[in-house]
């Protein structure tokens, strides 16, 4: 696959032009397709996502001036099409690679568990620390959710949601929204421990 | 009126939301699978919605309620990026951190010694609990092999060099065992930690394997996906490691089946060997 060039400005402001006739806000248009590019090619296994829509992005901004005459239609689909011949051909060289038997589709070096463990204290220490700064109630509910497991915790998680007078798809939401924030807590927890090593 | 409605509107998020789980475990085929994409470009609160699944599968899988086969998508499909990787600590961090809280608020129980004989009752719910109990724990046992297993097979872990060899008579393809066939008999031994089956295959043409092992006459020990053969001179060998302690005397059954490129799964066939 060809490596994408950086991309110009002039290139750049085109892209915006063509999302921006489709969309009243064309910056948040292309947050959007960006990061859906990025996990539809996580979706379909591939731990370089990030490359790969870069990929997608460059080669669709190399075709704006043919676009904006010949294609009508949500810029977003155009992006998904684009990202379906991308994947088509990581497919195929993957299954050329199958047949000589030379890798699989993970890199060699890929053992993010091992990585992680050696920092995991400092990780499980953010952690604590974030979910001290949670509010009272957000707090309480997720050390409540996060008890027990198998089908204890299916039954559990019930019973939370019916004390609080929800359904468990809307207990979960909430979890989601608190785990979101925990995230971006502890990575920021994470880049001040390394600042202060 | 309006509840039906409301009913026929659950109904409808339960099934989207068993096809964005499905679609997340590369279970959709090809029409459904682009329909599903076609509306996470167009639909940003969709995005969310299956980006949230995502995150609820990985908690899942962190709470094992998951079966064997969706754990094994989960661990191979879900977990591949840092981000993903990421995700996943937090949510073992979480139940880590839980626990801890839990076990410090949490007085040892004292147990009440009974005044009174035992009743009638006694004898059946002593029973039922035992039957209870046996059945956790074989499922216990069956979740702990599946990950055991998964770990062992896992493509940057090379076949044993210490491994016991077992090696299985070359598959005919889409054949079930013949009544005629001698049963291969094994017997484990003792100091050996893995047993590598082996299986020959005769055709290469599909993108990937599937095998299951079944103990006689209905248990499923576990289930391995996207399997690849291995060159060994000039055949191509199916390999399975399994941890000796698993493969406990008796009958077992295993199930080859084929996956093509289009996703579509194939039975081959099924070996029967017996561990003395």
């Amino acid at each position: 696959m060809p490596k994408q060039q950086i991309p110009t400005k002039e290139k750049f402001g085109d892209l915006m032009i063509w999302l921006g006739s489709n969309a009243e806000d064309p910056g948040g248009k292309y947050e959007h397709i960006r990061q859906t590019l990025v996990k539809l090619f996580i979706w379909n296994g591939y731990w370089d996502a990030e490359d790969l829509a870069d990929e997608a992005i460059d080669r669709v901004m190399r075709k704006i001036p043919k676009i904006t005459i010949d294609y009508s239609g949500d810029p977003a689909l155009y992006f998904y099409g684009v990202a379906k011949k991308i994947l088509q051909e990581r497919r195929r060289q993957d299954n050329l690679r199958r047949e000589s038997q030379l890798e699989s589709r993970l890199p060699a070096d890929n053992n993010h568990q091992a990585d992680y463990s050696d920092e995991s204290d400092q990780k499980f220490e953010c952690l604590a620390k974030c979910i001290q700064k949670l509010p009272p109630e957000s707090r309480e509910l997720i050390i409540n959710y996060y008890q027990h497991e198998k089908r204890a915790k299916i039954d559990f998680r019930k019973q939370i949601a019916e004390k609080m007078d929800i359904d468990v798809e809307s207990l979960r939401l909430k979890v989601f929204r608190i785990r979101g924030s925990l995230h971006k807590c502890i990575k920021k927890c994470l880049g001040k421990t390394a600042l202060v090593q | 009126m309006k509840a039906a409605d409301e009913r026929q509107q659950m109904n409808e998020d339960n099934e989207e939301q068993e096809r964005i789980r499905r679609y997340l475990l590369g279970r959709l085929t090809e029409n459904e699978r682009q329909l599903i994409e076609e509306k996470i470009f167009t639909d940003p609160v969709f995005f969310q919605h299956v980006r949230m699944t995502e995150e609820q599968l990985l908690e899942d899988y962190v709470f094992k309620i998951l079966p064997p086969e969706d754990e094994e998508r989960v661990a191979q499909r879900l977990l591949l990026t840092p981000e993903q990787i990421e995700q996943w600590e937090i949510a073992t961090g979480l139940k880590k951190y839980s626990d801890n809280v839990r076990k410090q608020d949490t007085p040892t129980p004292v147990v009440p010694v009974s005044r009174y004989p035992p009743s009638s009752w006694a004898l059946p719910i002593a029973a039922m609990v035992i039957a209870t109990v046996v059945v956790g724990v074989w499922i216990m046992r069956a979740n702990s092999l599946q990950r055991t297993v998964v770990a062992l097979n896992a493509r940057d872990q090379g076949p044993g060099q210490s491994d016991f060899p077992l090696e299985l008579p070359a598959l005919r393809l889409r054949s079930e065992p013949q009544e005629n066939t001698p049963e291969p008999r094994i017997a484990v031994p003792k100091q050996v930690d893995v047993v590598q089956i082996r299986l020959p295959i005769e055709v290469g043409s599909y993108a990937s394997y599937q095998t299951t092992l079944i103990k006689e006459p209905d248990s499923t020990l576990f289930t391995l996906i996207d399997r690849l053969p291995i060159d060994s001179g000039n055949r191509k060998l199916l390999v399975v490691r399994v941890p000796a302690n698993a493969l406990v005397p008796g009958a077992y059954r295993l199930i080859v089946k084929g996956t093509t490129d289009d996703k579509h799964v194939d039975d081959l066939g099924i070996y029967l060997f017996r561990i003395l």
